[in-house]
């Protein structure tokens, strides 16, 4: 996720180091952290799934200009929403921040997770069934070879999406088994004809 | 603030909304076999249905669970809306819905109101879905999620509606 936001440096620090640092940081996730405002929750692709808006922002201006769909949209809905005077909470950010110091209490969810990702394109469905079952390793999920999820992932993930990923996941072991078989009989056949 | 009275065309008509100080609204595409094309290649047609049915509900057991956990801690009421695509699939959307609250105790009606125009875009659509958070549910802050991201937790949303509350 593109981010332009080095000047909005965490710690206030003028140390040339720690705003690379800072720079590298805010050009995966926006670096704004305050109480109060707005609080938007930024996914992989750029865009974010989630937006609150306190009651004095009027909706037409919030999300006027944004460019949808892009790279940038979560950045710009960030600038539009913190140009009506609105601070803007990133619960990444601040769960990133909570090491330096810079943000006391914070001020994020403790159920929040740094890396959302929408669900949209066959990467997100692989890397959301990796999330769920570990890495695929010669027809298993290495952290699935006896059956088990990786709990702690499917913790953070609705129920229904893992159940459906868990359902596809066994159709694959099906369609490998199935492979196995019918290249066993193949085999067979082959060595019988010789 | 009086009640005030839904004017949902597909939802709860005539139905009183409670007055709220917030409200959650979900962005809620119905299943169809328009559905996840991005995933053509990898999903079959059913397939693609159940992946978009079950991050709904997944979205929809997220708000459940917010509005449930801050009815719990007293801390006010949460309207919660579903503004969908797909005019005329209200039913289908009723009973995803329904499906999900038969898991949460004491749960509240949703207000489902379709987008008159979903070419329009999301320029227009959010706006126009926090206006109806605003005008008809009496909602102060508003927070907007989408059906996409199943990895959206109670907490979450609920971070989210408290930052808004206190930025009032």
């Amino acid at each position: 996720m593109p981010r332009r936001v080095s000047e909005r440096s965490t710690d206030g620090d003028d140390d040339d180091s720690k705003n690379r640092e800072n720079v590298q940081y805010t050009n995966t996730r926006p670096c704004l952290f305050v109480s109060g405002g707005s609080y938007i929750q930024p996914v992989e692709d750029g865009g974010y799934c989630l937006l609150s808006l306190p009651h004095h922002i009027p909706a037409s201006a919030a999300f006027a200009n944004i460019p949808w769909s892009s790279s940038t949209t979560c950045a710009a809905q960030i600038e539009s929403i913190t140009s009506q005077g609105v601070v803007v909470t990133n619960p990444g950010a601040s769960r990133c921040s909570v090491g330096d110091g810079s943000d006391e209490n914070g001020g994020i969810s403790p159920h929040s997770r740094q890396d959302f990702f929408d669900v949209d394109t066959r990467h997100d469905l692989n890397k959301l069934e990796e999330e769920v079952f570990g890495r695929f390793f010669l027809g298993c999920r290495l952290v699935d070879i006896f059956g088990a999820a990786n709990f702690e992932v499917v913790q953070g993930v609705g129920r229904w999406t893992v159940d459906f990923v868990r359902k596809r996941r066994v159709e694959h072991k099906r369609w490998f088994v199935r492979a196995g078989i019918a290249h066993l009989i193949w085999y067979a056949l082959a060595r019988k004809r010789h | 603030m009086a009640p005030r009275l839904s004017n949902s065309t597909s939802g709860l008509v005539g139905a009183v909304a409670p007055v709220t100080s917030s409200a959650i609204l979900l962005i809620a595409k119905v299943p169809s076999k328009r559905s996840k094309t991005r995933l053509c290649e990898a999903l079959r047609d059913s397939d693609r249905i159940d992946l978009a049915s079950a991050m709904l509900k997944d979205a929809v057991d997220a708000v459940e669970g917010t509005v449930s956990l801050r009815r719990q801690e007293n801390r006010g009421a949460v309207a919660k809306i579903a503004y969908y695509s797909l005019p005329g699939e209200a039913p289908l959307l009723r009973a995803i819905i329904s499906s999900v609250q038969k898991g949460h105790k004491d749960s509240t009606p949703w207000e489902l109101y379709p987008i008159p125009d979903v070419s329009a875009g999301l320029g227009v659509i959010l706006p126009n879905g926090v206006d109806i958070a605003r005008r008809v549910c009496g909602a102060g802050a508003v927070a907007v999620i989408g059906m996409d991201c199943p990895l959206l937790s109670t907490g979450d949303l609920d971070s989210a509606i408290s930052y808004a509350q206190k930025g009032e």
